[in-house]
């Protein structure tokens, strides 16, 4: 039996091959994703262990609660003074300042911030730098007014040391030279840095008198814990004393957590999507040589083999390719994790990475997910082959007993259907914890698309009339003969095509969703923003504060110029369990001539103009959610432990910016002393001229590079391209699903030339010409591949409009991407064609008289 | 850029008076060396035009293989055929396939035809391949002399064995080539069933003027050509005339 194992797959070795390279693509990007996010987990690990080298203790101000986004909310720092008493702590070695801000490069006015998302990263120099930062050329910023730059920003900018720069703060541009250019240990992904010495950093910072954290060495003899104990015990409360390695440990965890927490499942969903596909495509592959085989299995069943060593010879056959294919499939995980790092760094998501290696953890969850996904996809075939009869060996033209279920299998796909519908449902507005929801929304996404190949039989001769017929006028004698042939086995047909759906489905879906968030919120945009420009800071930092609305507000032209800050803070209700909500400080008078508030329950601008210290407009679902009315009072906790209470005056309807409410100026200044802008909404004097004021407005902004001021239009354009990036990101990744069922289709497309040799050979005799046999089966296999397209785009436009409805409370419209669809059905058409090119050239190389007299 | 306006060369008026297929010292060798076979060892032959002739001898004597090379299916060591006038063994592929096209009709012992196809559409094939439109009339009477007029929208599975090979005759014969090859093309039916399809090439010689060169190893079969040829050990040892199946027995007889 082991021998008929082997021997099957060594005379079908083309089918194995491609059966192979389904599972192992598949695989690949499970391995690649863990490979990936450990380089990252690796390199985070590494950035502090070696900023942390040489360092016994450090001190870090005490948070009141972990904000979940930093980016506007007021950095915490420590008192300069502390440096001193922890100096004279006995057994205190050496105790010094370390000050981490932002900042990017102007070089001859141009400004080179970073890509992106990516940071612009600004630290003081201390005496172990050489720990994180080799200096390649130049040295170390020694005195005021000296910086060192990062390898990779100084090469991409031809910036050489000595050269004369600014540098873009928070307190506007500041010159410098270039003292020296280093080289990170690491790569540290699309980030630049930037050293200086601390007394800049912390005016470029508006920190004076402050650091970010306080380092400390003992003396020879001092443990690290003993050393935290006694600063911990000369400094008391409102700061946190950890050893080095406690502190190092804790921040590479909070960074990996954040972003491993995200980034690992979000990858895992694509790598199984791709393995899903590939399950498909070995059922199919099963299903068609279990066929091929009848006379063979029938054959070693009259010669004594019992049902069960069929079933062997099949399932044993799909675990050796099975394990084969997933172990280079978890070597091509390599491959997969470069690919995907270099994806993220050119849409501006570059992660620093460490190098790669593989976790015994990557391997067996590969291992796993490869065999068993393909064990389960083979079983059916193999069970179909158990119940050939050995009398089928006698008969020419034996075909596979239906089977016994599959009478029923309409209401299997019903229940299924269903099934997956509940998860979908519960997923989006049942109860549970989200990762659950999410999960729940996942798979019972994949019960769809099992659902929809299994009736996909149904419509395949349909679909392929409605295809062919164009395909049929221009090609008349092939196309009505490709269309026959891709019908002639609806059930392959519609596997093959299902694979392909797959991709294009969730394709089409993200870009149904896309196009409703631009569509509704730019809606929201235009009837909510009054005025006809919009500052905001590159890369997701914050404009700096007061000097910044100075400069704008008198630039020549401008009407009106208003901050709105934005925060997270924790809010308790009623001394009820606190929790983390969005909200958006305003300047009352400004915010209410350029911002149109969609007010609830009668409300009126006249609200914002009584908001004052204490006052709070609310978010009319939240405050449903939250049972607050008129007059309720709620306190909110800053980071920096300060803490406020409000009261509701009014309600109002925010889609969009996703705060909950909405305090004055004077009430954030109870919590916070930052005055950084989220974004500033500026309004033209009337009758100005629109581009003047906007040449005068860019003019004043110069010496604040962080921020660029748009046009309303502009901002839109800017955030639907940022929005596109992800999309693409989204797109490229589940290319691997397509191209997952690319090999699919050329699988079976191999395997039904096969079928069809003596065929091929009487068409080639009676004058078919290699030529029109190629377009037959090009035709043929884009008739399955647009199949596939049109049930994708149909499932897609389903899976979006749900979503798109059940997030209407959110103020998500539907609105249908035509342009994208029609894109999907060329490449539905293109890969069709590829896929048709090694099988159809395979045809056209048959001589006729072998293929008449092949057996 | 139509395959189908690319003509083949037409015939010389001059064969129509006589010889549409034509083989000069025609040898076939297989393999190399020590394991090489000799199909064919010199075979010199004419088929005029009309007339209906079966190619026999013993098993391995050749007949396929000389069958194949007449056809442009296969091509000789050494020698040449021509069809209509046309010399046919130096052609590529494309000139070969387009030759077979226009001039040569077959009928195979397995039957071959599309599973997917009813009746008519596969006796439609070579016309839809070469894009011509069928002639209404002559398919009409293809049909009905087939017998298969009730049953043109049947698929083959639905059609016995006789029938299938009814369809494939009829298919051969769509096209209306100067030539039909049959190998064996009553080797897979019954001998009821085979006096049907013997009746009916027969009769395609007869009505239609159709030249048919058939394979057989079945004297009953070879008994309603009008000229039998038997071949041994790769070369024509008799070309014999209005023999009956008696006699073609007895020839086979001392043959084997
Ligand atoms: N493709 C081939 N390769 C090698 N030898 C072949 C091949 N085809 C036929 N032969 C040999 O050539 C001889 C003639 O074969 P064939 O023409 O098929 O005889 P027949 O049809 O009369 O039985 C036989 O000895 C056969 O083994
Ligand atoms: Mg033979």
């Amino acid at each position: 039996m082991r021998k008929l194992i082997t021997r099957g797959m060594l005379t079908r070795k083309l089918r194995t091959a491609l059966t192979a390279i389904a599972i192992m693509l598949g695989v690949a990007m499970i391995s690649g994703t863990f490979v990936l996010t450990d380089q990252i987990n690796g390199a985070f690990d590494k950035i502090f262990a070696s900023s942390f080298r040489d360092i016994d203790a450090v001190v870090t101000p005490q948070k009141a609660y972990e904000s979940e986004d930093e980016t506007f909310n007021p950095t915490l720092r420590l008192d300069q003074s502390l440096i001193e008493r922890v100096s004279a702590v006995e057994g205190v070695a050496l105790a010094e300042g370390a000050f981490d801000g932002s900042a990017g490069i102007v070089k001859d006015g141009e400004y080179l911030g970073s890509t992106g998302g990516a940071p612009s990263f600004l630290t003081a120099i201390t005496s172990n730098a050489e720990n994180t930062a080799q200096i390649t050329s130049g040295g170390f910023p020694e005195e005021s007014g000296q910086i060192a730059v990062d390898k990779k920003t100084a090469d991409d900018n031809d910036i050489a040391v000595g050269r004369r720069v600014q540098v873009a703060t928070t307190k506007g541009l500041a010159d410098v030279t270039v003292a020296g250019v280093f080289d990170s240990e690491i790569d540290i992904g699309g980030a630049s840095i930037i050293l200086a010495t601390l007394p800049d950093v912390q005016t470029w910072s508006d920190g004076e008198g402050k650091v970010s954290y306080i380092q400390a060495k003992a003396d020879e003899g001092v443990s690290q814990a003993e050393l935290k104990s006694r600063i911990a015990a000369e400094l008391g409360d409102g700061v946190v004393v950890e050893t080095a390695q406690e502190s190092a440990t804790r921040q590479a965890a909070d960074i990996n957590d954040s972003i491993g927490g995200f980034l690992t499942p979000a990858l895992l969903a694509f790598a199984a999507v791709a393995v899903f596909v590939g399950a498909f495509i070995i059922f199919n592959t099963f299903t068609i040589t279990v066929a091929q085989r009848i006379r063979e299995f029938a054959m070693v069943r009259t010669l004594g083999a019992a049902r069960g060593q069929v079933l062997r010879a099949v399932i044993g056959e799909a675990l050796i390719v099975s394990v084969a294919a997933s172990v280079l499939g978890i070597a091509a995980g390599y491959l997969v994790a470069a690919g995907i790092g270099a994806l993220f760094k050119a849409v501006g998501f570059g992660l620093p990475t460490a190098d790669a290696s593989l976790a015994a953890r990557t391997v067996i969850i590969a291992l796993v997910v490869g065999v068993g996904v393909t064990l389960v996809a083979s079983l059916a075939p193999a069970l179909k082959a158990t119940r050939i009869a050995p009398i089928a060996a006698l008969r020419e033209g034996a075909t596979l007993p239906p089977g016994r279920l599959s009478r029923f299998t309409p209401w299997f796909a019903l229940v299924i259907a269903v099934l997956g519908a509940l998860l979908i449902y519960n997923g989006l507005a049942g109860s549970g914890s989200l990762s659950n929801r999410m999960l729940g929304l996942g798979v019972g996404a994949l019960l769809e698309f099992v659902a929809a190949g299994m009736t996909a039989k149904y419509v395949v001769p349909g679909i392929a009339r409605v295809v062919g017929w164009p395909i049929e006028r221009v090609s008349r004698r092939t196309g009505r003969l490709a269309r026959e042939n891709s019908t002639r086995n609806p059930s392959r047909t519609a596997v093959t095509a299902a694979a392909l759906m797959i991709g294009v489905g969730l394709v089409v879906f993200v870009s149904v969703f896309a196009s409703g968030i631009k569509a509704s919120f730019f809606d929201a945009l235009d009837r909510s923003v009054q005025g006809d420009f919009i500052i905001e800071a590159n890369g997701g930092q914050s404009i700096p504060g007061a000097g910044a609305i100075e400069a704008v507000r008198s630039a020549e032209g401008v009407g009106v110029a208003s901050p709105l800050r934005f925060a997270d803070a924790r809010v308790s209700i009623d001394g009820g369990e606190p929790g983390t909500e969005y909200f958006t400080a305003v300047e009352p008078d400004t915010y209410a001539q350029v911002f149109r508030t969609d007010w609830q329950q009668g409300g009126s601008d006249e609200l914002l103009a009584r908001l004052g210290e204490g006052g709070a407009i609310v978010e009319q679902d939240w405050a449903d959610g939250k049972g607050l009315v008129e007059g309720d009072r709620f306190t909110l906790n800053g980071v920096s432990g300060r803490s406020a209470e409000f009261e509701v005056l009014g309600f109002y309807k925010d889609e969009q910016l996703n705060t909950t409410f909405v305090i004055a100026d004077e009430g954030w200044q109870r919590i916070s002393d930052s005055r950084d802008i989220g974004l500033m909404l500026v309004d033209a004097a009337s009758g100005a001229d629109l581009t003047q004021v906007e040449a005068s407005v860019k003019e004043a902004m110069k010496q604040f590079p962080i921020a660029t001021v748009k046009s309303n239009e502009k901002y839109k354009e800017d955030l639907s391209g940022q929005l596109d990036q992800i999309v693409y990101l989204l797109y490229a990744l589940l290319a691997m699903s397509v191209i997952i069922s690319l090999f699919g289709m050329v699988n079976t497309l191999v395997l039904s030339m096969f079928e069809r040799t003596r065929e091929i050979g009487m068409m080639r005799a009676i004058g078919l010409t290699r030529w029109q046999l190629r377009r037959m089966v090009g035709v043929e296999s884009i008739i399955t591949a647009v199949i596939g397209g049109v049930l994708g785009l149909a499932i897609g436009l389903i899976f979006g409009f749900v979503f798109t409805k059940a997030l209407e409370d959110e103020g998500l419209a539907f609105a249908v991407p035509y342009g994208t669809l029609f894109a999907v059905l060329i490449v539905a058409l293109i890969a069709g064609l590829l896929a048709s090119i090694f099988p159809a050239r395979r045809a056209a190389r048959l001589r006729p008289l072998e293929a008449l007299h092949y057996e | 850029m139509s395959i189908s306006e690319t003509q083949i060369p037409s015939a010389p008026a001059a064969a129509d008076s006589g010889t549409v297929v034509a083989a000069q010292d025609v040898t076939r060798r297989y393999g190399e060396g020590d394991a090489a076979v000799d199909a064919l060892r010199g075979v010199t032959i004419d088929f005029p035009r009309g007339q209906f002739t079966a190619v026999m001898g013993p098993s391995g004597s050749g007949k396929s293989t000389l069958m194949h090379i007449l056809a442009g299916l296969d091509v000789p060591t050494t020698g040449s055929v021509e069809i209509d006038g046309v010399e046919i063994t130096r052609m590529k592929d494309k000139q070969l396939t387009l030759m077979r096209r226009e001039k040569i009709g077959f009928v195979f012992q397995s039957f071959n035809l599309l599973p997917m196809l009813s009746a008519e559409e596969n006796i439609d094939l070579p016309l839809t391949i070469a894009g011509r439109n069928p002639e209404g009339t002559w398919k009409e009477s293809l049909l009905k002399a087939v017998g298969l007029d009730t049953r043109r929208k049947h698929k083959p599975s639905e059609l016995s064995g006789g029938q299938q090979q009814r369809v494939a005759i009829a298919r051969a014969l769509a096209s209306r080539p100067t030539v039909i090859f049959a190998d064996e093309p009553t080797g897979n039916l019954d001998s009821r069933t085979s006096g049907e399809i013997l009746d009916l090439l027969r009769r395609s010689v007869d009505e239609f003027g159709q030249t048919i060169v058939m394979v057989t190893h079945d004297a009953r079969a070879a008994g309603v050509a009008d000229r039998v040829l038997f071949l041994q050990d790769g070369l024509v040892v008799r070309d014999e005339r209005g023999l009956t199946t008696g006699a073609i027995h007895d020839i086979m007889g001392t043959l084997e």
